[in-house]
């Protein structure tokens, strides 16, 4: 390991003191800008998602000028969409015990001790204005026959804290903030810039005051300065290929501002979803995920016996091995995710998949359908199991699901401190983009809660402390720093452009996922990561060489965006790789066999891994340097997690 | 299994456009339709020929990004579904299969069948929201929403604004997305105070959209991924009505 | 924006106008049919609503022609409305699909509506010359060669159908009519909001029972016609002498 050229300021500045009040003793400890003043500010939010909608929706409302990119269509088609589950809040409408210490107290336990504390009470705190703020809007939450918002539980939670619209939380969610949006476009507060994607953040005197973009339809490249820059631009699933995400994630923003000095925080913590429709074939371009929810009345199971062929119908319950239920009593089917995907992934190296040739096991309504009644099942799930009618062929209420667990969401991401801020002054990372909440592994239900938190709540006070110390109006697109990135852009771009090789991009983001989900994956080994970093440099090398990308440069080309993202893609992946090999121990979604109880549960080292790792960049072909934050847990006692 | 492809290329928003016959294109028959024409673009571009441009994104059917016209159908053959959920077993070995893009003025091209569909944006900036400043909300149960109204509410709401309705439309109007939007806040007692600006906004950039009118066909509804039903549509008449009973007794 | 503006500048405002006119229409066919249905009476009986409506419903004669002005508004709009919106839905996909659009659901009569009203406009025509207007009078053709008697309307339309190929323009039309209605009817109440699912079973109750009443009166009178059920009308038929003031 390389010692860094330039320390990183990790302070996080989250508050001391009584974790209660940290987060109101902060708000009137941190600068405002005046009123009047707002309008003088501009700030740059990219991508559209649940937290960059809200955050350019709340941004506009308190008076801020916003540009708003994404490279989608419509600011509508953000990935969050596609979340089904719920949203995690600590209203406590069930009655059943549950509490902002709780929800805090369950996600600092579910993200097995490795997310900070501070910013997860105040995540809890604001999920209760989170609700209220989504109702008002018109979200169509689930509502019982009293009118009430219904709840539901899921996976690591022992209360009833979900709220939920149908199968369609994200969808709703999203629409909601799209909306809150779209009234700020209408009142030009706004400038919304679709088709438009970011390809490098633009520091100015050690502050970010800009990015340079490229107009996906004509293939023009545009810088576009402000007085900050917020990147909302979702998590790194797809590095897998094979992954729940839509096509269009990437890491190129969330990259290309690291290499303009921003830290990159624990990019081994990956979250393997344990309910996804397994694998079929090569013709696949992605996995499809199941909610969760379905976990509340499917029972998951496999044969007892290995190799078993039979149709699911034609094994006994006794030749069935509910291996949730047996291993888990308390929790049962609803163990946090990554102890199910672990699971899931030992009975299929047991050689008990459900999937001849391949990896798979049942999650299977039969009790639920025969206890409740057909109509009940397909009232709760009825979207979700024609979803997965129109893509398997299988009807689940004749016949158990196959379910196997895919990349779905990532917890690592651009290191913030309380205020969001990463380690460039000026640019702030929001949403999935950015690693603050969920430690080691996320809690089903926690990434919208956490999105909207950030966008409607936390960013939009936090950032005043930044623009405040700020000359209002930088509009100066002719500075050097500019200049400069819009050539590091139209070079790469030719660069790309000139190459004639005989692939395409896809062709290495394929081969790219197969090695990280190989090396990198559910389980890591020492070995295997050791192998894997020759690996990923072989690719990367190959890639420049042998990549094709036809058409031209200034037209719209979905090649050339492809092959940008993929070549980002693989540079993470080293990375990534790299904070697996250097985390000697497991935790949460990070499971190094090394590590492992006699139960073959997650290990932690708390001497010694209890702190964020931070990845700096240190110029091209250097090793990236590594820097720590440490954790200090006042409140809740690091211990062994069990869902026993 | 094999099918021909006859695919509508067109360089640009200006340019003329034409079929492209890709003869004997092998599938897999769990094959999606849009990983079908990956197949068909990572050959092009191994070949250095360019790929097929087309909109697509979480191919879960719920971004409404994908959409076609597939053999005079909106996203294809399949019920209540979206192109990226249209699976190759629902075609035949030695099938031709013609693909273009959505037809309609308030859609133009942009390239190969990919559409420029910001008019969706912009009814919805002409009133599809409530305003309500962050942070200034109630408590979530203070206002009661019984089941049933809150259920059709959420009905509308799952539009995914893939201009399917528009493309299915013998007239292509936009009035089963526009509907869709207006009913959904038009139901709960949020988005009562907006109500009638809301639909008289939504529609006035509706029509200066270019979009057509509605001669109840119902072909919206029949190619709507969601099944959104026409009712929602007969709802926006009714408002209009109202508001504009409203506003003439003012 | 006021209402009327709104009816003239929208679609939907184009549409209501549609419906609401489309209903007026409705209203006066469903009396119209009722009223041909006294033809099994006789040839009293059917002259004397015959009379009862020329002389502007036995009150005032300026009514039967405020009544027709009031029509003739209704067409106007009708027509104007359905020219506006074919244009505005023509301008709406102005390239058309390539391959071809498919349909998947909807209805012969749904799709003719534009040329089922343009061939009931012609026939409306017709049949106001033929036997409101008598222009015909004494054509072999048309009315059997009998002049047209404006206070014997019994015999005018027993003659008038007297042509099996007149009776069958009438009873093609009649047909057209069931189909326009069949679509119209339905339509026009979804255009004037009936979305509830309370209103779904009047809906398309009407939306079916409305066509099929009023067809079914028009036909049966026309059949009737030609097949001679009607009594032969009495050439010696006089009008009362009081109907002369």
């Amino acid at each position: 390991m390389n010692a860094p050229r330039t320390p990183l300021n990790l302070d996080s500045k989250a508050p001391d003191g009584p974790i209660e009040t940290a987060w109101d003793r902060h708000r009137q400890a941190i600068r405002l800008v005046n009123p009047a003043n707002k309008r003088k500010y501009t700030v740059i939010v990219v991508g559209t998602g649940l937290a960059g909608a809200s955050a350019s929706a709340t941004l506009a409302q308190l008076g801020y000028n916003v540009e708003a990119f994404c490279f989608q269509d419509s600011p509508r088609r953000a990935h969050s969409i596609a979340a089904q589950g719920g949203i995690n809040a600590a209203k406590n409408y069930q009655n059943d015990g549950d509490s902002v210490y709780r929800l805090f107290y369950d996600t600092v336990k579910g993200g097995d001790f490795r997310a900070r504390e501070q910013n997860v009470y105040r995540l809890a705190q604001v999920s209760v204005d989170i609700i209220d703020q989504c109702v008002a809007q018109g979200v169509p939450f689930a509502r019982d026959y009293g009118g009430m918002l219904a709840n539901r539980s899921f996976g690591g939670a022992l209360v009833s804290r979900t709220f939920y619209a149908r199968g369609q939380t994200g969808q709703q969610l999203l629409l909601g903030a799209y909306s809150a949006l779209s009234e700020q476009i209408a009142k030009g507060k706004v400038k919304m810039h679709t088709r438009t994607e970011m390809l490098e953040v633009v520091v100015v005197d050690g502050k970010a005051k800009g990015i340079v973009v490229r107009d996906l339809r004509t293939g023009a490249v545009r810088s576009h300065a402000a007085d900050a820059v917020v990147l909302a631009t979702g998590g790194y699933g797809n590095v897998f290929y094979f992954a729940t995400n839509a096509k269009g994630c990437n890491v190129t923003a969330a990259w290309r501002a690291y290499k303009k000095g921003a830290g990159f925080a624990n990019p081994c913590f990956t979250q393997i979803h344990p309910t996804c429709i397994p694998f079929m074939g090569e013709h696949q371009s992605k996995l499809t995920l199941m909610s969760e929810s379905l976990r509340n009345d499917g029972r998951v199971w496999v044969p007892k016996k290995q190799g078993d062929t039979r149709p699911p119908s034609q094994i006994p319950d006794a030749e069935r091995d509910y291996y949730l239920e047996r291993i888990y009593p308390t929790f049962g089917n609803l163990v946090p995710r990554d102890v199910a995907s672990r699971a899931a992934k030992r009975m299929v190296d047991e050689g008990k998949t459900v999937v001849p040739g391949g990896m798979g096991v049942y999650l299977d309504f039969r009790d639920a359908i025969a206890r409740l009644g057909r109509d009940a099942v397909a009232d709760r799930y009825g979207n979700l199991f024609e979803m997965y009618e129109r893509i398997t062929g299988d009807s689940p209420f004749e016949t158990p699901m196959k379910i196997y667990p895919a990349s779905h969401y990532t917890m690592g991401g651009l290191w913030v401190d309380y205020n969001l801020m990463t380690t460039v002054p000026g640019l702030y990372a929001v949403g999935e983009a950015n690693f603050s909440d969920h430690g080691a592994n996320r809690l089903g239900a926690s990434a919208l809660m956490q999105g909207l938190a950030d966008g409607y709540f936390v960013l939009p006070y936090t950032i005043g402390d930044f623009l405040a110390g700020e000359k209002a109006g930088f509009d100066d697109t002719s500075h050097a720093a500019f200049k400069d990135a819009e050539k590091a852009v139209a070079q790469r771009t030719d660069t790309l452009m000139s190459l004639s090789g005989t692939k395409s991009a896809d062709h290495f983001h394929r081969e790219l996922g197969h090695l990280m989900w190989e090396h990198c994956g559910m389980a890591r080994t020492k070995e295997g990561l050791e192998a894997a970093l020759p690996k990923v440099a072989d690719l990367k090398e190959r890639f420049w060489a042998e990549v094709n990308v036809p058409g031209s440069g200034d037209t719209l080309n979905q090649a050339l965006e492809r092959a940008g993202r993929v070549a980002d893609f693989i540079e993470f992946g080293e990375v990534m790789v790299r904070d697996a090999l250097t985390r000697e121990e497991s935790c949460g979604a990070h499971f190094r066999e090394e590590f492992q109880t006699a139960d073959n549960e997650a290990r932690r080292d708390d001497e010694n891994f209890q702190h964020g790792a931070i990845w700096a960049y240190e110029g091209e072909g250097v090793a990236p340097s590594r820097h720590i934050e440490p954790l200090e847990f006042r409140y809740v006692k690091p211990s062994q997690r069990s869902y026993k | 299994m094999k099918v021909t492809l006859k695919v509508w290329r067109q360089s640009g928003p200006d340019a003329e456009g034409a079929f492209e016959t890709f003869t004997d294109v092998p599938v897999d028959p769990a094959m999606s339709f849009l990983e079908m024409l990956d197949t068909v673009n990572v050959q092009l571009e191994a070949e250095g020929k360019e790929p097929v441009v087309f909109d697509h994104d979480c191919r879960e059917g719920i971004c409404g990004a994908c959409g076609a016209v597939v053999n005079g159908l909106a996203h294809g053959p399949g019920k209540r579904s979206t192109l990226c959920q249209l699976h190759l077993r629902s075609f035949n070995d030695g099938d031709e299969i013609t693909v273009e893009p959505w037809r309609a003025s308030a859609f133009p091209v942009v390239r190969d069948l990919m559409v420029d569909r910001s008019s969706f944006d912009r009814i919805i900036q002409a009133g599809g929201y409530v305003s309500v400043r962050t942070g200034s909300a109630p408590d979530g149960n203070a206002m009661p929403i019984g089941k049933p109204v809150a259920d059709r509410a959420m009905e509308a709401a799952t539009c995914i604004g893939c201009g399917a309705c528009v493309a299915a439309c013998p007239n292509a109007s936009a009035m089963l997305f526009t509907s869709a939007k207006v009913s959904h806040l038009g139901l709960v007692p949020q988005g009562q105070a907006e109500r009638d600006s809301r639909v008289l906004g939504m529609v006035d950039q509706m029509d200066a959209e270019g979009f057509g009118g509605c001669t109840n066909h119902r072909e919206c509804e029949a190619a709507c991924p969601k099944g959104i039903g026409v009712e929602y549509i007969a709802q926006l008449n009714r408002d209009l009505v109202r508001a504009n009973l409203g506003s003439a007794a003012k | 924006m006021n209402s009327v503006t709104t009816i003239v500048h929208s679609s939907v405002g184009k549409k209501v106008l549609m419906g609401v006119t489309g209903l007026i229409m409705v209203g006066w066919l469903t009396i119209h049919m009722a009223g041909h249905l006294i033809m099994f009476s006789g040839q009293d009986a059917y002259n004397n609503y015959a009379h009862f409506i020329q002389s502007g419903f036995g009150l005032e004669p300026a009514l039967l022609w405020g009544m027709r002005l009031f029509m003739l508004a209704a067409i106007g709009g009708h027509i104007w409305a359905a020219v506006a919106l074919t244009q505005q839905n023509a301008a709406a996909r102005p390239v058309a699909y390539a391959a071809g659009r498919q349909n998947r659901v909807t209805t012969y009569p749904a799709r003719l509506m534009r040329i089922g009203g343009m061939f009931l406009l012609l026939y409306l025509i017709f049949h106001l010359a033929h036997l409101t207007a008598g222009v015909l009078s004494g054509s072999e053709f048309a009315m059997g060669g009998k002049p047209w008697v404006k206070e014997d309307a019994y015999a005018n339309m027993i003659h008038g159908l007297s042509n099996p190929v007149i009776g069958v323009v009438y009873l093609l039309a009649t047909v057209a009519l069931g189909a326009h209605l069949r679509h119209g009817v339905w339509s026009a109440f979804h255009t004037l909001g009936l979305s509830d699912p309370r209103w779904d079973a009047i809906k398309s109750g009407l939306g079916n029972l409305v066509p099929v009443a009023i067809v079914g009166g028009f036909v049966v009178v026309v059949l009737a016609a030609m097949g001679g059920v009607f009594a032969p009308p009495d050439p010696a038929w006089h009008p009362p002498a009081h109907w002369l003031h």
